[in-house]
């Protein structure tokens, strides 16, 4: 990977803006959801995800491009519509452009609605930055039936003004020729607005005490500095107090701000109506005006707004994702499962046997140890996919906006704000982005609350748990199943947001919820298939590394004997691993899980929750079946090539099966050696109860601390304190929940 | 802090408009926060707005973007009729 990523955030310090002091730095600035992303992977050569919902960039993102020769850093900002933030992914935007100065900013505008996206605009013109103002989604503009005089808009701004369909790759060139013109072309005057005789008295009076101001001279202009401490911007406000004779600049700014809302209305206000003023007049002269929105578009979106119907189609929705991920992609994952069983596990064991390492505890080591853990992992690859696929298309749809808008009711009525949804749907692919997406939240008291919330939420690398154990225990009912964990924890996050939110992280100040709704569109092709297979691949890559190591790891622990027998030759059960799960497993064993396996197993999904599955298929593999060695089976050949073809064709089959409530009429695989130990295990480790206590094992796996790489994201967004606080109370909650799942299903005589 | 705007005739929050029927802003009242959120999104006196969902949440089309509120902020805007 050529980009470097700088988390700026409260516990670092800022990374230098680049490297190479020579390289000009350029930064790709815009409104949330404008398409920044989109042109900064154009014009660095990235390939980072993009998302139809903002707040999808909460940091800042470097790359390297050339233009003739001459090499720049480009920075992805997360979007922000102005330079006074809120939040603190915007904080993060605003600091860069304010405190870095870099030497050009690319400021992406939104083409079919230049009044609104033109603010920051104005205020990067304003602040005395040197900018290339592009107009994105100019096909969009075009359809709507605007037509925008370009030079009216680049004599305005004093800055190039082009054109681009970023999403088709079309204008870039133009930006790239407009970004080095504008590197060695001379400073523009700053913009200058006229904001009627009251406030302009004010910026005057203030401007002048910044002049005199015996503190650090500042590079930004004095005027913007005004104009900007009578906006209040808190960040800016902060920092001049801290410097010498800042008490005295800050009273003065205390006082215009009073003289300024002498009319009534408040200095930001009155600032942002002058501005839009400007912007208003000037759109008026240089773009003919949209066709009014479709009545088409205004039914769909009332619709899916709806108090009602919103939440059925989003029920509806979430139905589906889970529906294609575990029952759609099932003959696939029946198709790998064999292929690793027979073919490849046959072929290890082949190598091994010419190297001459066969039947020692180096076969042990590959095929109990390797092939059984990352192999188990594996199998479910499209799965993930499947779900991958879908949620790629709900994030790029513009979609999640309106969900969001929805929920807000339901959000706020249990002490979330409606913003936290989206970060909480993320969840759903991965918990980690999850985390630092609550960084579009307007108060710490909304990050902290959702940050804890988002583990409970069921992310894709618990999938494959759920999946190995309804395919054994519920057989044909997996989709419905995995859809009640999911609702589960959606229940369980709820809950602990209604007593953190009536306790300690009590609402101090109403947060106002206010959503720009991106427009509706036919997900992209390419860029479903990009955030598809680039999250199937990190997973793939997790099952190569991570995996790999526990699965080695787990192998060492069963072949280390612990009093009497030798090293890859001990009875499972006297290995150092079962004798460290039998520690624990009396923990469990109120929750139907007294088998010391299922300790084992849950022991290691500390790590990751891939790592359940591998460590299950360690497991009870070594008991017999981790390779397919039946007389007669099918050819390599046959299993390979022909089984491919045949769960493809399932596949294609079972896909509209995924939009209709029902079983799919799969033929009834034979159980596996695999799965009847699995049963054998849960049946003796519950006394008989063995379906009960493999949900009780799902809810433990649903509701306990997600992977090591969740918690270190939560401690990187708020402290070390809280991360413990947070794995510690997921780890009492989930043996609750599994208690009262297996002990109150068992009283109303399930099971 | 709170900015008051300046009582206009004819003037009610945008929480009572019906849908399709464009209104001038013609003041927000609230804490710093909603003014400064809504203010940034060209919610700001003088500007043209058109509801498209009455009920919460409360959609509003502004210049070529749709935004959704909740009721409570969707109370805090001042609008007035355009003739």
């Amino acid at each position: 990977m050529k980009g470097r990523r700088s988390t700026a955030s409260c516990h670092d310090a800022p990374t230098p803006p680049a490297a190479d002091p020579t390289h000009a730095v350029v930064a790709v600035a815009g409104c949330p959801n404008s398409g920044k992303t989109t042109l900064f992977n154009h014009l660095a050569g990235e390939r980072r995800l993009v998302g139809n919902w903002p707040g999808h960039t909460v940091e800042r993102f470097e790359g390297r491009f050339e233009v003739e020769g001459t090499a720049f850093t480009a920075v992805d900002l997360p979007g922000t519509y102005g330079l006074v933030a809120v939040s603190a992914d915007e904080e993060i935007a605003v600091r860069f452009l304010l405190d870095e100065r870099p030497a050009v900013v690319v400021t992406v505008v939104d083409a079919s609605n230049l009044e609104g996206s033109l603010h920051l605009a104005a205020q990067i013109g304003e602040a005395g930055l040197r900018q290339v103002i592009v107009l994105n989604m100019a096909d969009v503009a075009e359809r709507r039936g605007i037509r925008i005089l370009l030079s009216q808009l680049a004599g305005a701004f004093a800055a190039d003004v082009i054109p681009t369909m970023a999403r088709r790759g079309t204008g870039l060139h133009q930006v790239r020729r407009a970004i080095a013109a504008a590197v060695g072309g001379p400073a523009p005057p700053p913009l200058a607005i006229d904001y009627g005789p009251i406030l302009e008295q004010q910026i005057d009076t203030l401007e002048r005490a910044i002049a005199a101001h015996p503190g650090p001279a500042s590079l930004a202009p004095p005027r913007w500095m005004a104009l900007q401490l009578l906006a209040g911007d808190d960040g800016l406000a902060r920092r001049m107090a801290g410097t010498s004779g800042g008490s005295r600049l800050m009273s003065a700014v205390a006082a215009s701000r009073t003289a300024a809302a002498a009319d009534g209305t408040g200095p930001e206000l009155a600032i942002a109506e002058r501005r839009f003023a400007w912007i208003r007049s000037l759109v008026a002269v240089s773009a003919t005006s949209a066709e009014p929105r479709s009545r088409w578009r205004d039914r769909v979106d009332r619709v899916l707004t709806h108090r009602l119907g919103g939440l059925a189609v989003f029920l509806a929705v979430m139905w589906v994702v889970l529906r294609f991920a575990t029952d759609v992609t099932a003959p696939l994952v029946d198709w790998i499962d064999a292929v690793v069983r027979g073919p490849l596990s046959r072929w290890a064991i082949g190598l091994l046997g010419l190297a001459g390492l066969d039947g020692g505890w180096v076969e042990s080591l590959v095929v109990d140890g390797i092939l059984a853990g990352v192999g188990g992992v594996l199998v479910f690859v499209p799965v993930l996919g499947g779900l991958y696929i879908m949620l790629g298309m709900l994030e790029d749809s513009g979609y999640l906006a309106r969900a969001a808008a929805v929920m807000d009711r339901l959000m706020r009525a249990v002490g979330l704000p409606g913003r936290a949804f989206v970060p909480m749907v993320i969840g759903f692919g991965c918990n980690v982005p999850a985390v630092y997406a609550t960084r579009t939240l307007d108060t710490p008291r909304d990050r902290l609350l959702t940050g804890l919330t988002i583990p409970f939420m069921s992310c894709g690398a618990r999938l494959p748990v759920y999946v190995l154990l309804a395919g054994v225990f519920f057989a044909g009912q997996a989709a419905l199943v995995v859809f009640s964990l999911y609702g589960l924890g959606v229940g369980v996050a709820i809950l602990v947001a209604l007593v953190a939110g009536r306790t300690a992280l009590r609402e101090t100040e109403r947060v106002p919820f206010v959503m720009v709704l991106p427009d509706f569109r036919i997900p992209s092709s390419r860029v479903v298939w990009e955030s598809t297979s680039q999250r199937t691949w990190s997973f793939v890559r997790r099952a190569g590394t991570v995996i790999l190591g526990v699965s080695v790891g787990v192998w060492l622990l069963l072949a280390i004997p612990v009093g009497g027998g030798r090293f890859a030759d001990t009875d499972v059960p006297d290995s150092a691993f079962g004798k460290l799960s039998r520690v624990v497993s009396p923990a469990l064993r109120p929750l139907g899980l007294g088998e010391w396996e299922q300790a084992g197993a849950l022991l290691s999904g500390l790590l990751a929750k891939e790592v359940v599955v591998a460590t299950t298929a360690q497991l009870y593999g070594a008991e017999g079946g981790a390779v397919d060695t039946t007389k007669g089976a099918p050819s390599d050949f046959d299993t390979i090539g022909v089984g491919f073809i045949r769960a493809m064709a399932a596949t294609v089959r079972a896909a509209p099966s995924a939009f209709i409530i029902g079983v799919p009429d799969f033929d009834d695989d034979n159980p596996t050696a695999l799965d009847t130990a699995i049963r054998q295990s849960f049946e003796d480790g519950s006394g008989g109860h063995g379906a009960l206590a493999s949900l009780a094992f799902m809810v433990f796996v649903l509701l306990y601390t997600p992977c090591a790489a969740t918690a270190a994201a939560i401690r990187h967004e708020f402290g070390t304190r809280i991360m413990w606080l947070s794995v510690g109370g997921q780890l009492v909650i989930a043996w609750v929940g599994a208690l009262a799942t297996y002990q109150g299903g068992r009283l109303i005589g399930l099971g | 802090m709170t900015t008051k705007s300046q009582p206009v005739a004819g003037a009610g929050s945008l929480d009572r408009i019906g849908p399709a029927h464009p209104v001038r802003v013609v003041g927000i009242h609230g804490t710093g926060r909603i003014i400064r959120r809504l203010a940034v999104l060209g919610m700001v006196p003088g500007s043209i707005v058109t509801v498209v969902r009455a009920r919460q949440p409360v959609l509003v089309s502004i210049g070529g973007a749709l935004l959704a509120l909740d009721h409570h902020t969707a109370r805090s805007i001042l609008v007035e009729d355009i003739g």
